[in-house]
Parts: C-alpha cells; structure tokens; sequence
C-alpha cells in the first residue's frame, strides 16, 4: 500500500475524531476507566498473591501430645500423620524443648517459668507442614482424630480468609472487566457508528469511483484502534503515577507491610495497556463496520 | 464496448423492470438512453455499475461479463467508468481540487500523478481558477462540471450519466452536454440517460428508447420522441 495512501487514511481518522469530539472522548474515558479498573486489580491482585505466599510460607499445623504418650505411640503418630496426603513434613518439638522455647519468647521475664522443670505444663507437639493452604482443612481433622493427640491448633482462620480474600479479588476483577469491557467495546462501536452514518455520502461516492472495500474500512478501524490506544496510554499513566505514590506512602507510613515494588508490577503496564486499548478499539470498530458498513 | 444479451431484471416485489433487453454500444459511441419514468433506464445504469445484479443475461463490458465478477472484483471494474449523476453528488467539506484529487486517492494514485493531473483536468472542465472553492460557492452547472472531471480524472473508458442536466437550466444544459461531447470526441464511450428532448434533438446522436423494461427503438441520429 501506497505511503500516500496512508497519509489519507490518518488525515480522515484525525478529521473524523475531531468531528465527533464528544463521542470520543466518551469512547477514550470508558477504554481509559476499563482498562484503569483492571489495572487496579492486576496491581491488587499482584499484592495480595505476594502477600499469600508470604504467608502460606508461614503456614503450619501444631498438633499437640497428651503427656502420657509413649515414645513408641508418638513415632507411631509420627509415621501416620506423614502418609496424610497433603503433609509435607513433620517434626516432633518434645516438652523440654517446647520449655525452652516458651522461655525464649518470654526474654527478659523467663524467671515466671523457673521451676517449671520439675512438672513442665507444656505438652510436646508435632510441627506440621502442608504442600498447600487448601490442605489444612483436610489435614487437620485428620489429626485431631488420632489417639494420643491432645489439641490441633492451626492458622485455619487466617489461611481461610486469604483464600476467600484472593478469590474475591480474582473473581469481582473479572466481573468487572467483563461488564467495563463490553461497555467500552459498545461505545467505541457506537462511535465509528455515527462515523459511518456522518460519512454515508462520502462511502457512496468512494464506491462509485471504485475504492475498495478496505480502503473504505481502514479510515474507521484506525479510528477504533486510536480512541482504544490513547484510552489505554492515560490508563497506564494513572496507574503507575498512583501506584508508585502508593507504594512510596505505605513503605514510610507501614512498616510491616509493603507493596511489591513499583519496577517490578507497573513498567509492562505501558506496553500491556496500549496492546489491550487496541484491541478493544480495534474489536469495537470491526463490530461496527460489520454491521454498518455494507460496501 | 457494451453488450447487453438477453437481459432481465424482476425486482423482489415482482416488479419486471427489464425483460431480455439486447443492445451493443460500440467503442467511442455516445448514446442516448430514454423513456418514460419507471421505463427501466435507471436499471440499465445500475446494472452497468453493479450496483444490483441482472435476473438472468449477460452483460459484456469491454470484453467481460461484468455478471460473473466476483465482490473484490467489482472496485476494480468500477474504476474503469465515469459517473456522473443528476445531483452532482460531491463532498461539501471538501473544495473543487479536493473533490478531484479524492477520486485519484481512491485509486492510490501517486502523488506526482495527482499534482499533474488534477490541474490538467480542472483546465479541461474550465474550472481551474476556482479550485479553492467549495462546492456550496459554485453554480450548479460548476459543480457538474466539478462531478465530470472527477468522474475522467482516472481516464475511463465508459462515462455513465444519470440525467447530468437535469438540475440545470436550459443554458447551462447546452454547455455542460458540449463539455461531455467534447469528452466523447477524445475517445470516451458516453451512455447518458436523459430527459432533455431539445438537447437530444439537437444533438443527433444514437438514441435507445426503452419502455416498461422493453427496447421500443434503436436509432442512429435519432430524436427523443416524446412529449414531455
């Protein structure tokens, strides 16, 4: 194709967004806000999956001895609680070494648990790791069940309502992006609709001299393609502008936790974006000049 | 040049509004299509352009059945006729050279092709000195002019014409059928629909009078023949 072709194809594309401005500028807000919102849940859900391996790592299963356990019954346990599928490793934490942890946590005030030796009140216990957060509420009960064992203590509630947290991230985002999309799609068609209709005469005339049926297209996808792209650009300056604030307010504010650093989540963004705006741009405009466009 | 062979058109409300029309216009001929309104003259033009596609018959046009072209086929085949219609047809936002060089976009043309023939053509139709204007600033007979130079700027072999002096007065008429004949002398077949009996008479040319879808009369240096 002919460069001069090209320049015909971009001077229309630029009148015709000009001409509809309004419209337009619709078009870019709602590709700018889809893509803004999934941004938003990408960078939610990049955290919070940061967040949960942390946490899983942390994950463990305390199952603690009745003290009239024999060594014999405990290496028993032992050996049934690891054909449990879903256990990782078990170790065994006796009642002199569980004393001298507690004495540990304890520091400067270990002198309360002097003469503990005598009668420890500590029970012994298995430490129990799972391959995955899910294999806790299966491995558990497991254990709870076996003779000789005392008490399962597990982080069952936290590690339940990560999961639940990460699910509802996951889930809602893709709701959302799905009704955002079909609405930005919708009103990108309805654009390059009303292109089509304010350029009814002139595709008529195209006809009658001859143009083709892609040099009367192409005006109207690159039209689609640039609201889509432009929409997905200032997506992508908002959030790395934001999220980068973001980042910077928590890490001086709260110690504890940080966002997963800006360079890692929000530099692919402007290539991502521009890739998704297209396409929802190009997509929309294709329905249109399907639909409307009968050459 | 053109052959019509045995052609038929029914329309979807059964309206017959051609049925085997024959006719064969020879390269360089400049013919007369009339008739009363609903004749069928309209159906003959659009067949021509592709617009719609015959019931049955073959339509030859320079040595292809233009019915058998396939739908990518079609631009290309269009690009070998002019035409020209009753209302101008011309993009108001654009002025009289863009409306000219538009028709050699179309057509990719190159740049230096566009800047040296637009001119060229614009002179021919006597419009050059107002190539910056729009059509809303030009008379009617300047804006057909305007519609003729760019239904030839891309040379074509055929220049269809859909009443072109219909909207004119009966000067202006005179003229713009002596800047067509004028095109015709330089070699373009011209098939032109009108109703202009006295431009006809005077003209002299071949006349193909049809009536209710039928050919009544084929006549070398004919007349219009009717009354209104």
């Amino acid at each position: 194709m002919r460069i001069n072709t090209w320049k015909y194809y971009i001077k229309e594309t630029i009148k015709s967004i000009y001409r509809n401005r309004l419209m337009s500028l619709a078009s870019i807000t709602t590709v700018a806000a889809t893509i803004f919102i999934f941004g938003l849940f990408m960078t939610l859900a990049i955290n919070v999956n940061r967040f949960a391996t942390n946490v899983e790592d942390m994950i463990e299963i305390k199952a603690f001895l009745k003290d009239d356990v024999t060594t014999l019954q405990q290496q028993k346990l032992e050996k049934s609680i690891k054909e449990i599928p879903g256990v990782v490793s078990v170790d065994y934490e006796s009642k002199e070494k569980a004393l001298e942890k507690f004495r540990e946590q304890l520091g400067e005030n270990k002198d309360i648990a002097k003469g503990l030796e005598e009668s420890n009140p500590l029970p012994a216990s298995f430490i129990i790791k799972v391959d995955k957060p899910e294999s806790v509420e299966l491995v558990s009960p497991k254990i709870a069940q076996m003779e000789g064992i005392l008490k399962v203590k597990d982080g069952k509630r936290t590690v339940q309502t990560i999961i639940k947290l990460v699910r509802i991230v996951r889930y809602s985002s893709t709701v959302l992006m799905a009704i955002l999309g079909t609405i930005s799609i919708f009103l990108i068609s309805n654009t390059i609709k009303l292109t089509v209709f304010a350029r009814k005469r002139e595709i008529s005339i195209m006809k009658y001299i001859g143009a083709t049926d892609w040099f009367i297209k192409w005006p109207f996808i690159l039209e689609g393609i640039l609201l889509g792209l432009i929409g997905g650009l200032i997506a992508a300056f908002i959030i790395e502008n934001g999220y980068t604030y973001a980042a910077k307010i928590i890490q001086q504010n709260i110690v504890v936790f940080t966002l997963v650093p800006p360079k890692e989540v929000v530099k692919q963004f402007w290539w991502q974006f521009s890739l998704l705006g297209t396409l929802i741009g190009g997509f929309g405009s294709f329905i249109s000049i399907r639909k409307f466009l009968v050459v | 040049m053109i052959e019509l062979k045995n052609v038929s058109k029914v329309y979807k409300n059964n309206h017959i509004a051609l049925s085997n029309v024959n006719f064969n216009i020879n390269k360089g001929e400049f013919v007369f299509l009339v008739g009363p309104s609903g004749a069928g003259k309209s159906t003959i033009l659009k067949l021509l352009m592709k617009e719609i596609e015959p019931t049955s018959g073959e339509i030859i046009v320079n040595n292809v059945d233009i019915t058998k072209l396939k739908r990518k086929e079609i631009p290309y085949y269009r690009r070998t006729l002019g035409v020209v219609f009753q209302d101008f047809r011309l993009l108001p936002d654009k002025t009289v050279y863009e409306n000219v060089e538009f028709a050699m976009q179309i057509v990719e043309a190159s740049h230096r092709d566009i800047k040296k023939r637009v001119p060229q053509v614009l002179e021919m139709v006597g419009l050059y000195a107002k190539q910056r204007n729009y059509p809303h600033q030009l008379s009617g007979g300047e804006q057909q002019r305007v519609a003729i130079a760019r239904a030839i700027v891309n040379n074509p072999k055929l220049l269809i014409c859909d009443e072109p002096t219909g909207n004119l007065d009966p000067d202006t008429a005179q003229e713009i059928m002596a800047l067509i004949d004028d095109i015709n002398k330089s070699g373009t077949t011209v098939l032109m629909v009108t109703h202009a009996k006295d431009l006809v008479d005077k003209m002299k040319k071949r006349v193909i009078a049809i009536e209710k879808g039928v050919i009544v009369r084929d006549q070398q240096r004919g007349v219009y023949g009717y009354e209104d």
